[in-house]
């Protein structure tokens, strides 16, 4: 039967063919020989060849030019037993040379007899699609290579906190592979031995008040808002000790949620060691000046001190005499009189302190430092004021800890500075009070994350100290005077003939070791506590 | 009968103090001088049991005046006590009174340790 001719409610060819034109599929259809008998106008226009160069052509002369090997294997065994197939995609050269992308279908054709009259297809142009999809793949592996190929070391993890960047860089900066930790959210391992987050996952978490907890030194981007930044010392990171510099900054959707965070890590350990060599250059430039113009101060000050000193203590020789004779030739049954003389005699006592004070002061120029164990020093020291301990029942408890460093002292000047320090505990207790005296060896805090005792910037960073702690049972110090103690001629003791030049003496005694004293008072009781470091 | 003891100091007000403090006791004859130079020809005359020398005086050093005294067979057994601004109470304190040989009290000094040091200077 001719197939233009209509079937009760059925389209003929015609027909269909009209519909095809106005729907605007791209349709073709094949005679039973396989040559195309068919094609819609759109399929011209599709591949810019005219009807005319196509019908009549076999049904593969077109599709042979997109497809590989295994695909005319199947479209040929498909045609050959008139076998339908399926969005079977393919690329085309059109007339004028650009690329298309085609997803073709078809099925055979029979007659009311089921008789073979050719294949129907259909054709679906997909060319701005692949373009579209190619570009964004193209588009993905750019990004992927700038980030793979940068030489900051970065890597990014998405919201649910799995890495889905981990560039070679930032594998040879931490030593951890990107296989390693791809995929998971394992980055942590690269810098820490136990979970903890980065700064990137900070910022997916929005938790920004951890930073201050996590990383001491810690900022917020001045460049990117939401960017974080942190820095420190991470010891065999990548098979050494590095300083590195992290800055994170959240990556957004089209609508404004946080999607992933990028990190990139700067190693400049080389220039932070310089830089901390530079700084403790400039510290020790500072305490050499300070040395220096202390050397020059004391100079000045002994050399003032002991001149003085000879020439005050004549007159107050004469005083004191002269005082003598007055106790025995005034009528000292008048009170006022007896008194008179009395604070006369004492005044002469506390001249006379005070100008020893001086002299003290004078002969701190001249140091003879070598390592010495403290708790013999002290056992010295307390000798000396054993007098003064047992008139008023001081129980001294001593605690030296085991393998005790040997401090770099003077060693009768730290005696000397122990016997002030002990003397002004001794006066501040009442009787049966309790002195505790304990020793041992530290490290100063600084680099690569070292804790310990606080330098202040006294000692290199990580350099080993002693530490003696002097504790009494005393009724502690006012807080408004914790920061006169060290200031000459300050004392509470004036009345009873302090100098205010004991703690005074103290300090610099120990500022000419390098050291570093504190007066404090304790925490855990009443009393002062008192605390010196010193270079071992 | 008195100890006789000599002060060669220049300080006059307190050679004048020390001689009325010690003769008031009753036990002592006081002689002063209060130039340095004048001290040996005043040991020679005087014939002190002690004497007492002071140091820094501007016409003689008072280590001169010592050596002085111990070079002339009259006074060179007669026991020196320095009295002197020089040093400190501690460190005559922790020698026993003795520094380098010799013996020493610092200024400013209390009749009492006068005493005391003539005492036992003189029992020795």
């Amino acid at each position: 039967m001719d197939e233009t001719q209509r079937k009760p409610g059925c389209v003929t060819a015609l027909e269909f063919r009209q519909l095809a034109e106005s729907s605007g599929i791209l349709i073709w259809e094949t005679g039973p020989e396989g040559q195309y008998t068919y094609v819609s106008s759109q399929v011209s226009d599709l591949l810019g060849y005219a009807s005319s160069e196509i019908i009549g052509k076999d049904l593969d002369h077109f599709l042979s030019f997109g497809l590989d090997d295994k695909q005319k294997e199947l479209v040929s065994g498909k045609f050959a037993a008139r076998e339908c197939f399926d969005k079977l995609e393919i690329t085309l050269r059109r007339k004028d040379g650009q690329q298309a992308f085609l997803e073709i279908s078809a099925m055979p054709r029979l007659d009311d007899k089921g008789g073979f009259c050719g294949f129907s297809g259909i054709i679906k142009d997909i060319t701005g699609y692949r373009l579209a999809e190619n570009e964004l793949r193209s588009n993905h592996e750019f990004i992927k290579s700038i980030i793979q190929n940068s030489a900051v070391a970065t890597f990014v993890i998405t919201a649910k906190h799995k890495v889905i960047y981990w560039n070679r860089a930032c594998e040879e900066l931490t030593g951890t592979r990107a296989v390693d930790v791809m995929n998971t959210s394992m980055h942590w391992t690269a810098f820490y031995k136990s979970p903890r987050p980065c700064v990137a996952d900070i910022i997916i978490d929005g938790n920004v008040g951890d930073m201050s907890k996590l990383y001491p030194i810690q900022a917020q981007s001045e460049l990117i808002k939401g960017g974080l930044h942190s820095e420190g010392w991470y010891i065999d990171l990548g098979g050494k000790d590095r300083y590195i510099i992290f800055d994170a900054a959240p990556i957004y959707d089209a609508d404004g949620n946080v999607v992933a965070a990028i990190e990139t890590l700067h190693d400049i350990s080389e220039s932070k060691k310089a830089q901390e060599e530079l700084a403790e250059a400039y510290r020790q430039l500072k305490v050499y000046q300070s040395q220096l113009i202390q050397a020059a101060k004391m100079d000045t000050v002994g050399t003032l001190a002991s001149g003085v000193a000879h020439e005050v203590k004549n007159p107050l020789a004469v005083i004191l005499q002269g005082v003598e004779y007055l106790f025995h030739n005034v009528a000292l049954d008048q009170a006022d009189n007896r008194l008179v003389l009395g604070y006369i005699s004492e005044a002469v006592g506390r001249a006379d302190r005070i100008i020893k004070g001086l002299l003290d002061f004078s002969s701190l120029t001249e140091m003879r430092v070598e390592p010495e164990q403290i708790d013999g020093v002290v056992d010295s020291a307390l000798l000396l004021v054993k007098n003064s301990l047992d008139r008023k029942k001081i129980k001294v408890f001593k605690l030296f800890a085991p393998g005790l460093p040997a401090a770099k002292i003077d060693r009768n000047k730290f005696e000397q500075v122990l016997v002030n320090l002990l003397v002004n505990a001794i006066d501040a207790m009442p009787e049966h009070g309790e002195v505790s005296i304990k020793a041992y060896g530290s490290t100063i805090s600084g680099a690569n994350g070292v804790t310990g005792e606080a330098g202040d910037g006294t000692f290199e960073p990580g350099s080993r100290v002693a530490v003696l702690e002097i504790e009494d049972s005393g009724p502690g110090i006012p807080e408004e005077n914790l920061e006169k103690v060290f200031d000459p001629f300050f004392t509470t003791k004036r009345q009873r003939g302090g100098s205010g030049l004991g703690l005074s003496i103290v300090r610099n005694i120990i500022d000419m070791h390098g050291g570093k004293i504190s007066v404090d008072n304790r925490k855990d009781a009443r009393g002062v506590r008192v605390k010196i470091i010193l270079k071992t | 009968m008195p100890k006789k003891i000599l002060i060669i100091d220049d300080e006059a007000a307190f050679t004048y103090l020390v001689k009325l403090n010690l003769e008031k006791t009753g036990k002592y004859d006081v002689r002063v001088e209060n130039k340095g130079a004048l001290g040996l020809p005043a040991a020679i005359e005087f014939k002190p049991d002690m004497i007492f020398l002071d140091i820094v005086m501007p016409d003689m050093d008072g280590s001169d005046v010592a050596m002085q005294l111990s070079e002339n067979p009259v006074t060179r057994d007669v026991p020196v006590v320095f009295l002197t601004a020089i040093v400190e109470k501690e460190e005559v304190d922790d020698n026993d009174s003795v520094i380098g040989g010799r013996k020493f009290l610092a200024k400013p000094v209390k009749v009492d340790e006068l005493i005391n040091c003539i005492e036992g200077t003189l029992r020795k």
